[in-house]
Formats: C-alpha cells, sequence, structure tokens
C-alpha cells in the first residue's frame, strides 16, 4: 500500500461523499481547517519553549555521547540510537516528542531510515501517562497496574513495530 | 512537571557542555530553538489546516457517522456487556470513530464521557474502563497528519510514506494492549 495514494484516495473519497449528501463541503472544510489553524497556533509558544532547551540540549553533545556509548548495544537489535530520547519522553509529553522528533529529523533527512522509524514511533504511540491521568481524574475509580502494565505494553510493542515494519516495508 | 522537564534538560545541556567544551554551540543554539518552533509551527498550520477541513466534511456529511456503524461489531467484541445503543456505547463509539479520523479537540470529551457512562454500568465496569483507557493510550490514527508536517517541514519527499507502517505498528500495539488489559482480568474479579 502507498501511503500516499492512500491519502490523497481519502481526501476524494470525503469530498466525495460530502457532494454526494448534498454537504456545502467549501464552508465544511473552511470551519475546520480555522478550527486546526487555532489549535497549531496556542500550541506555537510551548513549541518555542522546547525546541530552544531541546536545540541546547542537541548542542551540547550529550545525545551524540550516549549513543556512542550505546551504540554497540543498539546496533546489535538494530534500533537507530537517535530515537532514544524520542522513547524517552513520548509516553509523557506530546509537545515534547513534537519537539524531539523535530530535532531528529533536523540531523537525520526525513527519508532516511533513522528519520523514518522517528516518525512511525511518532505516528504510532500516545502520550500515554498524559491520557491515564486525563481520564481518571474524570472518575472515582482509582488507576491502577491493571490499567498502566497494558498501556505500556503497548507503547513498548509500538516501538519495537515501528523498528521492524520500517525495515520490512519501506 | 513538563516544566521540569524542561529546566533539567537545559541545566543539564548547560553543565554537559562544560565538560564537553561545546558551551559555544548551546550559547549559539538558543536564538535557533525558536525559529524552529516558528518554521514547524507553519508546516502543522498548513498540513492540520488540510485535514481539519477534510476531517470537518466528513463530520457534516455524515461519513463519520458511516464509520462509527462499520466500527460496532469491534466494539462491541471487545467491550462486553455494554448495550448497543446505550449512552456508554454510543460515547466508547464515538470516541474511537474521533480517534481513527484524527479529531483529537472531539476525541477527548467523548472519551471522557464514555468513562463516565461506563463508571455508571453494573457488568465488567473495571475492565472496560481500563479497555477504554487503554485504546485511548494506543494511537490508532489513520492519517498522521502531526507527524507529516514534521516530515514536510525537514525536506521530506513522501511525507506521508510512513502510513502503512503507523497503522500496522498501531494495529499490532493496540492488539497487545487490549489483549494484556483483558487478561488482566480474567480471573473473575471483574466487578
Amino acid at each position: 500500500m502507498n501511503g500516499e495514494l492512500f491519502a490523497v484516495l481519502i481526501i476524494v473519497f470525503i469530498c466525495l461523499y460530502g457532494l454526494i449528501k448534498k454537504t456545502d463541503i467549501f464552508s465544511a472544510f473552511n470551519e475546520g481547517a480555522k478550527d486546526n489553524l487555532k489549535t497549531a497556533f496556542d500550541i506555537f509558544p510551548s513549541l518555542i519553549f522546547l525546541l530552544t532547551a531541546v536545540g541546547m540540549l542537541r548542542a551540547s553533545g550529550a545525545i551524540e555521547a550516549v549513543a556512542d556509548k550505546l551504540s554497540f548495544l543498539f546496533s546489535a537489535i538494530g534500533f537507530p540510537a537517535d530515537c532514544l530520547p524520542l522513547v524517552l519522553i513520548r509516553s509523557v509529553s506530546g509537545s515534547g516528542a513534537l519537539a524531539v522528533l523535530d530535532d531528529i529529523l533536523s540531523k537525520n533527512h526525513p527519508d532516511s531510515i533513522t528519520g523514518r522509524i522517528a516518525s512511525v514511533m511518532m505516528g504510532s504511540t500516545e502520550t500515554t501517562f498524559y491520557t491515564i491521568a486525563v481520564y481518571f481524574s474524570a472518575i472515582r475509580l482509582k488507576c491502577t497496574g491493571r490499567t498502566v502494565i497494558p498501556a505500556v505494553a503497548a507503547d513498548i510493542t509500538g516501538f519495537v513495530c515501528s523498528v521492524l515494519f520500517v525495515r520490512l516495508l519501506l | 512537571m513538563i516544566g521540569y522537564i524542561i529546566f533539567i534538560l537545559m541545566m543539564f545541556s548547560l553543565v554537559f557542555s562544560f565538560f564537553n567544551g561545546t558551551t559555544e554551540q548551546v550559547c549559539l543554539s538558543v536564538s535557533e530553538g525558536a525559529d524552529n518552533a516558528l518554521k514547524l509551527s507553519l508546516s502543522l498550520c498548513a498540513v492540520m489546516g488540510l485535514w481539519g477541513g477534510i476531517m470537518r466534511i466528513a463530520q457534516k456529511s455524515g461519513f463519520t457517522a458511516l464509520v462509527a456503524k462499520l466500527l460496532s461489531p469491534i466494539v462491541l467484541f471487545i467491550f462486553k456487556g455494554i448495550k448497543r445503543g446505550g449512552e456508554a456505547y454510543n460515547a466508547i463509539v464515538m470516541n474511537i470513530t474521533a480517534n481513527l479520523l484524527g479529531l483529537g479537540n472531539a476525541a477527548t470529551p467523548l472519551g471522557l464521557q464514555a468513562v463516565k457512562a461506563l463508571e455508571k454500568e453494573s457488568v465488567n465496569r473495571n475492565r472496560n474502563i481500563s479497555l477504554l483507557v487503554v485504546i485511548n493510550t494506543a494511537s490508532i490514527q489513520l492519517i498522521p497528519s502531526t507527524v507529516a508536517a514534521i516530515r514536510l517541514s525537514h525536506g521530506s519527499a513522501h511525507p506521508y510514506e510512513i502510513i502503512p507502517a503507523v497503522l500496522l505498528s498501531s494495529l499490532v500495539s493496540v492488539t497487545v494492549g487490549v489483549i494484556l488489559a483483558k487478561l488482566m482480568y480474567s480471573r473473575g474479579d471483574n466487578v
């Protein structure tokens, strides 16, 4: 399956469906786009702060130092060491992960193996701990390991699968 | 929480650079961070704008409702003991649909509505709540638009080429999460 074709087909199909159902697709599109522009604008301030911190970390050379030390371990399992910061922050902060992915892709081309693996990791996992906190703050039930363990296991599976499927499919 | 992470990152970078001899680079990087944020936000605006528009057409035309109908057998299979057409059922189906179509702003309120409704149920209450939260902590998005935006801003020739790998990887991880959550409550003490 080709990803670009899939994206285009979804766009065309939804527009066609809208026209068949006599929806004013132009004004609906404008409304939805405006809402998302607002969301993108809302996260801009936190991205400034986060990208400054992540940029400092990159410039200090600490990421390379750790990656060098661990590269023998990572290369044995085919995991790109550059993706390590993303794995560490992904389940805690969504905008933080966005900033780290941006940093990884500025060092590795997005179409390189490392760039692709980082992209798939970001796309196939969620801000697990934040999500758990939001959901359990809404109800009286206490959060237990019965929720946390499967959620974390799903994250780890996502990271492993990202490496696996990029190497197999792309 | 995130405030501490940012501070630790900055402090650590600065101290590390003293030993690594990269203090000058760290100082220079401060002015670049904001600039990078602006570039990233512009790509985010463009790509997220496109998908926000398309998905609003999907909502207005009833396409979302069609997807929800298609998901119904899967939802009834995963969540045992909920009634088709009931309050919990409707909220769960709409929550999963919103996640699938990348309607981030709609997904969370629907999910919260669903856990509140599940809390009122008497059969398999805890298990169904765990399942819903686990499904929401695993990403199941048809079009990873934010990732595509970042890839585009860094000059990717094929920003969407990752979709097959993302979908497969999400599918496997959500399946693992659901199976494990079910196993957690398999000893008969599922309230």
